[in-house]
Formats: C-alpha cells, sequence, structure tokens
C-alpha cells in the first residue's frame, strides 16, 4: 500500500515541477515587455519633449534603481531600441515605432475606461497600465475604432498615431496663468504623481473645466472654480496645464443645469457637458438631447432623484447626475408646440 | 453616428487604386485633427433637423394634443405618496391571479400525464363534473401498460418512464399553467405602459444600490421565472448595470419556488396560528421571504458595485412611453412564444436528464443501499449544520436542473420510495415530522429556498447572456454560499438560545 502513495506523490511532484516551469517561461518576457514598455513610455515622453532621457530620470520614472534601469536598456540597445547618446538616451526608429504604439495603447485605454466603463479619472493611469501590455495591435486598432478616433486622453493628452513624429506640446502651465478675469480652460492634468493628482481633482478641476485665478500667494493660488474659491499648492498645479477658454464654454452666465429648472419649465438646451462622455452622452444625443432642442421639466419621483422631461414628444426620465450634465437656456414661452 | 465614422475609414469604392485611397485615408486623418470636440453632437443635430423637417413636411396634426389623459395617470401613478401603494396593489393582484389561478390547469395537467386518478379526479374535485372512465387513466398509466406489453426490461421502464417522463410531466404541469397567466400579465402591464413607471418610482432605491432603475422590471419579470428575468435584463443598457441585474435576478423566488415556500409556510407557519389566521400567517410569511429576496438584491447589488463592478453608474435614461390600448391578441403571441415555450423548452431539456439521474440514484442499489442513501449519509453532516439534513441537501443537489421538482424528490427519498410522489398536506406534514423536522428546519428551509444556487435553466442562460464563464461561476456560487452562511447562523443562533 505504501509504494503506491509514494509513486502518486512521486508523479504529483514532477507535474507540479513541470507546470511551475511553463508558469515560469510564460511569466519571464511577459515581465520584460512589460519593463520593456513601460521604458519606452517614458521615453516617448522626452521624445515628444524633444529632449534626453537620462538614466537617473527612467530608474525615477519606473520606480527602479538605477542599476536595474541600466540593465534594462543595456538589454533595449541590444535588440535596437535606444541609443546613447551625450549624457542620455535617444529612440531609434524601430524604438519610436513601439514607443508611439504603445503610448497610443495606453491613452486609447483611458479613454475607453473612462468613456464606455465610466471608471473615475482618478484610477485610470493605474488600471490602463495593467492592460496595456496584454492588448495587440490589431485589438487596439479595434479599440480606436470603437471609440471613434478619439484625439486625446482623458486627461487631455493627444493620442499619437503611428508615423507621425509628435508635436511638441504647446500648453502652459497653471502657474504661468495670469492673475484677475481672464477665463482659463483645463486642457490637460498630469497623471503621476498619483496624490497630486488626486489633489487636482478633489477641487473639481477637469480638462474642460474653466475657471479663473484670483491670487496668488506664497506657494499658494487661489482660484475661482464655477464661483467656489479653491485653493491649490503652486507645486501641484504644476501639473495642470490651461488654454484660453472657448467661447462655447464661456457662456455659463446665461446657462443653467437642466436638473436645477422648475417644475412645468421650458428650456432650449445650450451643450452638454464635456464630462459627460461614451456611451452616457451617445444615449441622450440618441434619444434627443441634442444643442437647440426644446425640453420641459416634468414631474418627478417621491424623494426627487430622479425626473421626468418632455422632449420631442416623448417623456424620458433622467437623474439628477445626468440632467446635471445637460446645460440649458430657459424660455419664456411655455411649451404647447412640439419640438 | 458611427457609420459615417465607418465611411470616413473606408477607401470610396471608385477609387480602386491603393496609392489614391491611401492620399484619401491620410487626408482623412489629417481633417480629423481639425474636427472639434462636439463634432458628434452636430452629426446627430443634423440628423435631428432633417427628420424634423420631413416630418413637417409630410405629417399633419389635427386637433389638440392628446397628452392630457396621460398626464392625468402620470400624476396618479407616479404620485410620491399613492405610488408605491398602487404598484403593491397591481403586483399583489397578478401574483394572486397566477397562484390561484394555476390551480387547477395544474391539476388537469398533472392528471393527464401522470396523476392516479387521470383528469377525472381533478374535474371532479374543482367542477362537479363526472367523467366516463377512460378518462381516469393518466399517460403514465397507459405508457407503463404499453411498455409491460412490449415486454420492456424493468430498468428501461424505470428509467424512461418513472425517470426521464415522470420529471418532464412534473415539470410542465408545475411550471406552465402559472407561466401561461403571469407571462401574459406581465407582458399586458409593460404594454400599457405602467412598468415602465414602476421603475421610475423605484429608481432611487436602486441608484443607492448603484443599480438601474429597470432592475426592477428583470425582478419582478423573475418572479415568472429566473431564466426569463435574465433574458428581460437586455433591456438595461449600460453593460455594468445589466450584468448586476443579471447576477442578483435568482434572488427573487421564482413559480418553481414558490410551491416550496408555500407548502412550508401552511404546514409549519400555519399552524401555530388560530385557523382564523392561519391563512393570513402563511400568505404574510410568503410576503417576507420575498421582501428579504428584495433587500438581498439591492444589498448584493450595493456590494457588487462597490467592490468587483466598481465605478460610477455609467448611463442612466428610462423611456417613458405613452399609455397606449394594448394589442391583446399580440400580447398573447408574443407572451407565449416567446417567454412561455422558450423557458419551457429550455427547462425540459434540463429536467430529462436530472429524471434518469433521480430514478439511478434511487433504484441502482450498492450493497443492499441505494446510491440516494450513500449521498444523504455523506450530506448530512453539513446538512445538520446548517438547520437542515442530508434529504434536503441532496434533493437540492439534484433538483439543480428544475427546483419545482425538490419537494417530490424530498418525498420520494424521505419514504424511499422508487419514483417521486406528491401527497395531500396532512401525510406530508406527518412525514416530515417523523423524520425530525421542527420549527428551525422550516425556517433554514425557506431560507435555503431562497438563497442557492440557480436552477439549470437559469444558469444556462446567464451564460448565453454574459457569454463569460467566470461570471456565470459566480452568479452560480454566490448566491449557494450566501445561504450557507446565513442558514448556518441561523441554526447556530437558534441553538445558542
Amino acid at each position: 500500500m505504501n509504494w503506491i502513495i509514494l509513486l502518486i506523490s512521486i508523479v504529483l511532484v514532477v507535474v507540479a515541477m513541470g507546470w511551475l516551469k511553463v508558469q515560469w517561461t510564460r511569466w519571464r518576457p511577459m515581465r520584460l515587455r512589460t519593463a520593456t514598455e513601460d521604458a519606452l513610455k517614458l521615453l516617448y515622453v522626452s521624445w515628444q519633449a524633444d529632449r534626453l532621457l537620462t538614466l537617473d530620470a527612467l530608474a525615477g520614472g519606473l520606480g527602479w534603481s538605477p542599476r536595474r534601469a541600466l540593465e534594462l536598456l543595456e538589454q533595449m540597445e541590444q535588440t535596437g531600441l535606444v541609443r546613447s547618446k551625450d549624457q542620455g538616451m535617444e529612440l531609434t526608429e524601430q524604438g519610436q515605432q513601439l514607443a508611439t504604439q504603445i503610448t497610443r495603447t495606453h491613452r486609447l485605454l483611458e479613454r475607453y475606461l473612462a468613456d464606455e466603463a465610466g471608471w473615475p479619472l482618478g484610477s485610470l493611469h493605474h488600471m490602463a497600465n495593467r492592460i496595456e501590455h496584454q492588448l495587440t495591435d490589431t485589438q487596439v486598432e479595434a479599440l480606436n475604432e470603437h471609440l471613434g478616433h478619439p484625439q486625446v486622453d482623458p486627461h487631455g493628452d493627444p493620442i499619437p498615431q503611428l508615423g507621425h513624429t509628435p508635436e511638441p506640446l504647446l500648453r502652459q502651465p497653471l502657474t504661468d496663468w495670469p492673475e484677475g478675469d481672464t477665463l482659463a480652460q483645463v486642457v490637460h492634468i498630469e497623471d503621476e504623481p498619483a496624490a497630486a493628482m488626486r489633489q487636482v481633482l478633489a477641487i473639481g478641476l477637469r480638462p474642460g473645466v474653466v475657471l479663473k485665478v484670483q491670487s496668488r500667494q506664497g506657494h499658494l493660488l487661489e482660484l475661482n472654480v464655477g464661483g467656489v474659491i479653491r485653493t491649490l499648492p503652486a507645486a501641484v498645479a504644476l501639473g495642470v496645464h490651461v488654454k484660453l477658454a472657448e467661447q462655447a464654454s464661456v457662456q455659463t452666465g446665461e446657462t443653467m443645469k437642466l436638473a436645477t429648472l422648475s417644475r412645468g419649465k421650458t428650456s432650449h438646451i445650450v451643450y452638454l457637458a464635456d464630462s459627460c462622455r461614451g456611451l452616457a452622452r451617445r444615449r441622450l444625443l440618441d434619444l434627443g438631447f441634442t444643442p437647440g432642442a426644446k425640453v420641459q421639466a416634468t414631474f418627478s419621483d417621491a424623494v426627487g432623484a430622479t425626473r421626468a422631461y418632455r422632449i420631442r414628444d416623448t417623456l424620458i426620465a433622467l437623474r439628477r447626475e445626468q440632467a446635471d450634465q445637460i446645460l440649458v437656456r430657459p424660455c419664456c414661452s411655455p411649451v404647447v408646440e412640439s419640438n | 453616428m458611427n457609420r459615417s465614422l465607418d465611411l470616413e475609414n473606408q477607401p470610396s469604392p471608385e477609387s480602386s487604386d491603393s496609392g489614391s485611397s491611401q492620399v484619401l485615408l491620410e487626408r482623412v486623418d489629417q481633417l480629423r485633427q481639425g474636427l472639434s470636440g462636439r463634432f458628434h453632437d452636430e452629426v446627430v443635430q443634423t440628423l435631428y433637423d432633417d427628420a424634423r423637417r420631413i416630418a413637417d413636411r409630410s405629417v399633419r396634426h389635427q386637433g389638440p394634443e392628446r397628452f392630457h389623459l396621460g398626464e392625468h395617470m402620470d400624476k396618479l401613478i407616479t404620485h410620491p405618496i399613492l405610488g408605491l401603494p398602487i404598484m403593491g396593489v397591481l403586483l399583489a393582484i397578478v401574483f394572486w391571479l397566477t397562484v390561484t389561478g394555476a390551480n387547477i390547469p395544474s391539476a388537469i395537467i398533472a392528471g393527464a400525464l401522470m396523476q392516479d386518478g387521470g383528469i377525472a379526479a381533478p374535474l371532479e374535485q374543482y367542477m362537479g363534473i363526472t367523467s366516463p372512465a377512460w378518462m381516469s387513466v393518466s399517460l403514465y398509466q397507459l405508457l407503463h401498460n404499453v411498455m409491460a406489453w412490449a415486454g420492456s426490461p424493468l430498468w428501461l421502464t424505470g428509467l424512461s418512464l418513472d425517470g426521464v417522463y415522470l420529471s418532464l410531466a412534473w415539470v410542465i404541469s408545475v411550471m406552465l399553467p402559472p407561466m401561461m397567466i403571469f407571462f401574459p400579465m406581465f407582458t399586458l402591464l409593460e404594454d400599457l405602459g405602467y412598468l415602465p413607471r414602476v421603475a421610475f418610482n423605484l429608481d432611487w432605491m436602486f441608484k443607492k444600490a448603484g443599480a438601474h432603475g429597470k432592475q426592477a422590471l428583470t425582478m419582478s419579470m423573475g418572479f415568472g421565472c429566473n431564466a426569463a428575468g435574465v433574458i428581460a435584463c437586455r433591456v438595461i443598457d449600460s453593460p455594468r448595470e445589466k450584468l448586476v441585474a443579471i447576477l442578483t435576478n435568482n434572488f427573487v423566488p421564482c413559480n418553481g419556488r414558490f410551491p416550496t415556500l408555500i407548502m412550508i409556510a401552511t404546514l409549519f407557519v400555519a399552524t401555530r396560528f388560530p385557523p382564523a389566521w392561519s391563512s393570513v400567517a402563511a400568505a404574510g410569511t410568503v410576503v417576507a421571504v420575498v421582501l428579504l429576496g428584495v433587500m438581498i438584491t439591492l444589498l448584493v447589488s450595493g456590494a457588487l458595485t462597490r467592490t468587483a463592478l466598481k465605478g460610477e453608474p455609467s448611463a442612466f435614461t428610462l423611456e417613458l412611453p405613452p399609455y397606449r390600448r394594448p394589442a391583446f391578441l399580440q400580447v398573447i403571441y408574443t407572451s407565449i412564444i416567446d417567454r412561455t415555450i422558450f423557458v419551457l423548452a429550455r427547462a425540459c431539456w434540463v429536467a430529462a436528464p436530472a429524471g434518469a439521474l433521480i430514478w439511478i440514484l434511487g433504484n441502482v442499489n450498492l450493497e443492499g443501499q441505494s446510491l440516494a442513501a450513500y449521498g444523504i449519509r455523506w450530506l448530512d453532516p453539513m446538512g445538520q449544520v446548517m438547520g437542515l439534513d442530508g434529504v434536503i441537501l441532496l434533493a437540492y443537489l439534484i433538483a439543480i436542473p428544475a427546483n419545482e421538482i425538490v419537494v417530490p424528490v424530498m418525498l420520494m427519498l424521505y419514504m424511499q420510495h422508487n419514483r417521486m410522489i406528491e401527497l395531500e398536506n396532512q401525510a406530508m406534514s406527518n412525514i416530515l415530522l417523523e423524520h425530525g423536522w421542527s420549527m428551525l428546519t422550516a425556517i433554514c428551509l425557506m431560507l435555503f429556498c431562497l438563497l442557492h444556487n440557480p436552477c439549470g435553466t437559469t444558469i444556462w442562460t446567464i451564460w448565453r447572456e454574459t457569454r463569460s464563464r467566470r461570471w456565470t461561476i459566480f452568479a452560480t456560487l454566490m448566491p449557494l454560499v450566501l445561504g450557507i452562511i446565513a442558514c448556518t447562523a441561523v441554526a447556530t443562533i437558534a441553538r445558542f438560545f
């Protein structure tokens, strides 16, 4: 009897070791690919800014020791992805291609997670970092197609195209914006370091939000975000980039949120907020919530969380959050005729 | 919107020359850079404007708008205070009609297919009609005689008739009549425009759980049949909320589980009350179990959307169609063909092999004991911990394909019969008490009836709808684990006192 147990245990051990070996051989190249691609993303950013990436910057960006980063760079140099130049590293042509591809994958994934999966802005970067290494080029192109060829990621970074040299980014950090009444619109929020980004998101800044710089007091910036005064440390504000606000989004004075329209009142839709994206935006548009359409607020539920609106001869119920995304201008004539 | 983008991507048919299409594609890429962020909005707006223009040209409105009646109805139905009671009353009527209305047809179908008295017995009992003698023979007896005449061996008769045929007959007679009543009524309410208003009224509750208001509809559909409820989840357009609704649909007891609940409530709870109150007590118990199920649905939905399915609710839009006079014939046709027959066919496919398995377990002996006896002995310790016993667990294990047969299988196992059986209330109560049932067993069984793995048909449907093996396994095991925990906790606490 004992020899049977012995035999079975030996067989089991052999099988287990075989399995471990298979896992190990699968895992090692995967890990190398992950590391290489993470390094390529950093190299892409410096390529775009037209500067060289130093070893220290690479190690810092990956959160590695300089020794490990050096090993990785040597390996990448052997495979012909990078070459050293002066004091830093530069992408070869092949490296540029791969770096563009992985950056494109990363930003498209962020776009997907934000628009279609409804992930909060703060956790996109981390999640995209995890999935991006597993996608094939065909899958990435299918994703691009599905998302309707987006031009920027949710943070405001442009989504690069293959075979195009990235154009240097012409944007102004919030710290350089003049004080006073000039309206600034957020175009980009740096996603690293994560703590700084959380701080930026916490005071209500998003790409597309319009604000004024009230004053500068030492290391603190005083901002006017939609009528509310907020403060932000200058070091954090460095990660927020702005441009002169577009005319369309400056009309905030005259517009109000659809959710605040009182019962029975009629209004024209002016625009849908930029924060309403992907599936949610498509649904609203498909149901007829397009700029210019006439909409009337009607009855709401017991706790006032959901309300029905009459638009284009139909009744559509929206939650308060959805109706907050629709900016309207009240019009005086009560709606009887249909639109 | 998407179509217009696709067109941009494809080379136009005239330029078959790949060089010029390449140029075109590059031009498209360039132009795309210059598009404004609200380009999609503009496209949709243009489409709507075009539609408006065409409609204005060709459609003439006569007389005043007919919104007024609908507006008054809405005021009543979505009333902050009256809305909920109206809904409760309407749903109660639907359930009552289903449960009571299904009794007689169920008995007649059971008589025709398998009960000893044939059709004659239920006809006499419910309508006082005396029928000719040939009508008191069921198809089951007839087939038995045919098999015996053909000289079929015992095992073949047992496997095909006592096993497969009997379980099919059982599923059809228990399932078909309630579904034939429930689904058309449900579709009628849907067609009237009432159900979307229910979703509207209840949306705030589901919002707190991170789910979609339309989940209220898929849940009420689940009362008819969980598989149909899972299919109904297609009406929820955002993927996350749809998945939540699919995963939690099993927490509403379906028609197949109601008989078990009603039986236990009648035998164990109602008998503790004076006769005048007994039916109220039984009904109250069933309602309490249903409410518990709704609560668990909301809790689990909330837990899911805060952990595994984290994220903000993606899109909530709910169309409230105008009130309409329903097209009765169409309603009956679609609800019977699309829902009843579809669900029943699926149930039969999974119930047939289960019937064979039941017969084998009950009739194949190993060293003088049936396989079922081994199963019971093996499951008994776990059953005792959960306040149940081995027979109940084995019955639920066998009844995975169709929950309708739990009670007959349980009785078969207790009485060591070789086929599934049905008994009168008093006889059943005696047998259960003989086998050590107590109030605790009854409560734990009701809990377990609410919280256990979905039936085979539902599991299959969940897989068809999600196309994900992982979510299907999760949807199967999660309620089971919850059930085991809940029963064990109740049993442990009860023993403590």
